[in-house]
């Protein structure tokens, strides 16, 4: 019986200190992982902000062409 | 006349014992908590009927060639069901509220606390005549502080088979009276002006950020505690298809329908333990007055440990989300919303309480890694 409480007593101290220095080294990574996805985030987060801009007067200049060739092509197709 | 009798011998009226009688009205007794008063209504259905049934006498539903022991076979012996809901409740995790404030980690680790002092617990219970517990024992009933379901019944498939419906019971109980059990406790240990304590808004956490963190997870995981990695590995497959973006339609089979289904059987397998030899005993009773003083201790170094942290922390901390460290997710931090709202009726602490919500759930997976290697 005193064994066993002095077994336990051990597994509860060994158990806790381990759940600490684990649970403190995800903590340390998980800051490095902020450093490592914070670089990468900001870079595209600005970039996207001109470019719909260009390809949707890009796409409407298609657009437009496109319609005007098939308006054209029904045109002369139905004279 | 000689037919008679064998028809009558094979009515379950002429079978009954009065322990089968008393282990339906247990099951009858968790259809009506699970129905009427709504405890855990997913869980304790199943395994409310699960008893019913295995109590049938010369049915034989939990013998070779019945359905409940077939169940339990291919389901928990093998430890398959528990890890197949814990890769779902990996899906249904969003780990952002942790990774916008990392240092709630510390919060999950000391509400495992309840989990080692209610080892210590069992163990000392020894001393009252009729109890027996070893140090296996001892290990699956304490992991009912852990608050975690799929991983208290992991443990115990694994330690205990024999107390695995006592501690399935008592986890699944406790789980949903937290409401009730820690409200108590928390208002013990703070002040009004403590409760009231409003914390900065937590920032937005990047999508690569999300992606990256099941795999750390992983990573420390198997280089530090391979025994946890069953738990642990699964919870981060779950949380990587729901973070990646790719993969949604698995996410959401995950997260719906294999996570019902596996909860239908793992109800019924839990519930073909409920069988009078093994749940009407002194043990069950010690079980379950363990289970609760594990969830009050850790509720109570939860909300201890945050206290500590606010005295030597920059930003305010608010001690009451220390409660919602044993996991429990998301009751426990509704609980803490709804107590910080009586102390200030426009203080918001659910988001600050997802935190350490499922740094507990982490946290457990931890301990009953720590567990299998140290009793297992």
């Amino acid at each position: 019986m005193q064994q066993q409480l002095s077994e336990a007593f051990t597994i509860m101290l060994t158990g806790m200190i381990t759940v600490f220095v684990f649970l403190t080294l995800l903590l340390l990574a998980m800051g490095l992982l902020r450093r490592f996805a914070a670089t990468d985030e900001t870079a595209p987060a600005q970039a996207p902000q001109q470019a719909p801009q260009a390809k949707t007067q890009a796409t409407d200049a298609q657009r437009v062409a496109a319609i005007t060739a098939a308006v054209h092509a029904y045109r002369r197709d139905h004279q | 006349m000689e037919r008679w009798i064998t028809l009558w011998q094979s009515t379950a009226l002429a079978a009954f014992t009065w322990q089968q009688a008393v282990m339906m009205l247990v099951g009858a007794l968790l259809l009506y908590l699970a129905i009427r008063k709504k405890f855990e209504p997913l869980l304790l259905l199943p395994i409310g009927f699960g008893a019913i049934l295995a109590n049938i006498p010369l049915a034989g539903f939990t013998e070779p060639g019945g359905i409940l022991y077939y169940i339990y076979v291919v389901g928990i012996d093998t430890g398959v069901f528990p890890l197949l809901i814990f890769m779902g409740v990996g899906a249904m995790t969003d780990f952002g509220p942790l990774l916008a404030n990392p240092r709630t980690l510390l919060l999950g680790a000391a509400a495992q606390f309840g989990i080692f002092a209610t080892l210590f617990g069992a163990i000392a219970l020894n001393a009252i005549p009729g109890f027996e517990f070893s140090m296996q024992d001892a290990a699956a009933i304490a992991i009912i502080g852990g608050a975690d379901g799929p991983t208290a019944i992991f443990l115990a498939s694994r330690l205990s088979p024999e107390l695995l419906g006592a501690i399935a019971v008592a986890a699944y109980s406790y789980m949903a009276l937290v409401p009730i059990i820690q409200p108590p406790i928390m208002k013990l240990l703070t002040t009004q002006e403590e409760r009231s304590v409003r914390m900065e808004q937590l920032r937005q956490v990047g999508r690569r950020e999300k992606i990256l963190f099941p795999l750390a997870v992983l990573f420390l995981t198997l280089l530090f505690l391979p025994t946890a990695t069953p738990l642990v590995g699964m919870f981060c497959l779950g949380n990587l298809m729901r973070e990646a973006g790719v993969v949604e339609r698995l996410s959401k089979t995950a997260q719906n329908e294999l996570i019902n289904i596996v909860t239908i059987f793992l109800g019924l397998a839990v519930g073909s333990k409920l069988s009078a030899s093994e749940f009407l005993t002194v043990e069950t009773l010690g079980i379950l007055a363990l289970g609760a003083v594990a969830f009050s201790i850790g509720t109570a170094s939860g909300v201890l440990m945050a206290k500590l942290m606010a005295r030597f922390s920059k930003t305010p901390i608010n001690p009451l989300i220390g409660a919602a460290g044993v996991s429990a997710v998301p009751m426990a931090a509704r609980v803490v919303n709804k107590v910080g709202l009586d102390a200030n009726q426009s203080n918001f602490l659910l988001m600050h309480a997802m935190g350490p919500n499922v740094a507990g759930v982490l946290g457990s997976a931890v301990a009953a890694g720590i567990l299998l290697a140290l009793v297992g």
